[in-house]
């Protein structure tokens, strides 16, 4: 059997949060969820570090990027990705390897996240 | 009272409510469709999928149809609305269009700085709107200070155009920057918030960007940039 990938999955939308934490225990992460930056940070403070954080880019009003940039200087996560229905505004942060747009296959988004860590 | 300026900045709304709206209807599509794929991965090892010829069937079937709702939401927008009328035209025509309907409180000072710029097909409504949405977020922030500030420039670099706004307001924290044009975080148009977001889609539509910068003083300086 092989070990799971610690993942971190930070998103307020509580349906994006439930199905998405399916698909990817369905293949082989182990998630942790947090529906805000709050909750995200205590959740790091609790569980240490993550092999990968997929970080919804409006968290009730909250950025995203914020938590996502301060998750990958504290090296809280290795692979950092932003959920987002809306692709990013001109060049990808600082800081991020890869950009989700939330209409994209589970197959992709699966894929995306599993090569970002094959490339680490 | 400008009707052609009021008319545009009512479709403007609408476009943003639309979006909010597309926005919203996108995630809950999305949560279905992660649903049902994993329910899809789940039953395809039960013999329900082999017995049953209508699982497969279904669960492309709603795979398909979230995809097409998807596009479909895509398309609706209050933008084909409006009838835009471009016509060379230096930058500062609409700017000033879009001044003549903000009110300026008494203790609010406005510098203007016309700097030569170079005729681009513009349409002035639409200049105008942008103005008065920078302007009005200005003057928002400034207002109730003792002696507040705002200062307005056009300016041309090649074949680019460029309008700021800079007030003297307390400004927005740098790790505020980002989500501060999260739409509707004020329902007033044309207040931070709702106006920045019509400020920036008018932009956009020019294929240009509009950016935010803290100002000399501490204020919020907002560029456009049409290129």
């Amino acid at each position: 059997m092989k070990p799971s990938i610690p993942v971190l999955l930070v998103d307020d939308d509580a349906s994006n949060l439930l199905t998405l934490t399916a698909l990817l225990e369905e293949e082989g992460f182990e998630v942790v969820a947090a529906r805000s930056i709050r909750e995200a940070r205590a959740v790091v403070e609790a569980s240490g570090v993550f092999s990968a954080a997929l970080v919804d880019r409006n968290l009730d009003g909250d950025d995203g990027l914020a938590l996502a940039a301060e998750l990958r200087a504290s090296a809280a996560s290795s692979v950092v990705f932003i959920l987002s229905g809306d692709p990013p505004e001109s060049d990808m942060p600082e800081g991020i390897d890869g950009w989700l747009l939330k209409g994209i296959s589970a197959y992709e988004l699966i894929r995306q996240v599993r090569a970002s860590l094959q490339a680490r | 009272m400008d009707r052609e300026l009021e008319e545009l900045a009512r479709l403007s709304l609408l476009e943003e409510r639309l979006s909010v709206l597309r926005h919203d209807l996108a995630n809950r599509l999305n949560s279905i469709r992660n649903g049902a794929f994993y329910l899809k991965r789940k039953s395809e090892r039960t013999n329900l999928w082999v017995e049953d010829p209508r699982f497969p069937l279904f669960f492309d079937l709603i795979e398909k149809e979230i995809v097409s709702g998807t596009k479909l939401l895509d398309q609706a927008s209050a933008a084909d609305l409006m009838l835009r009328r471009f016509e060379p035209q230096m930058l500062e025509v609409g700017v000033k269009r879009g001044l003549e309907q903000v009110r300026i409180p008494a203790t609010v000072a406005l510098e203007t700085d016309f700097g030569q710029c170079v005729p681009k097909p513009l349409w002035d409504v639409e200049v105008a709107l942008l103005t008065r949405c920078l302007v009005e977020n200005a003057v928002e922030a400034v207002e109730g200070a003792h002696a507040g500030r705002i200062r307005l420039r056009t300016r041309s670099e090649g074949e680019g155009a460029w309008l700021t706004v800079e007030d003297s307001g307390p400004g927005i924290p740098a790790e505020a920057m980002a989500s501060a044009m999260q739409p509707f975080r004020s329902e007033k148009p044309g207040h931070r918030g709702i106006g920045l977001n019509i400020a920036r889609r008018i932009v956009r539509r020019y294929e240009g960007n509009l950016e935010l910068h803290e100002s000399e003083g501490g204020g919020l300086a907002v560029e456009a940039h049409f290129p």
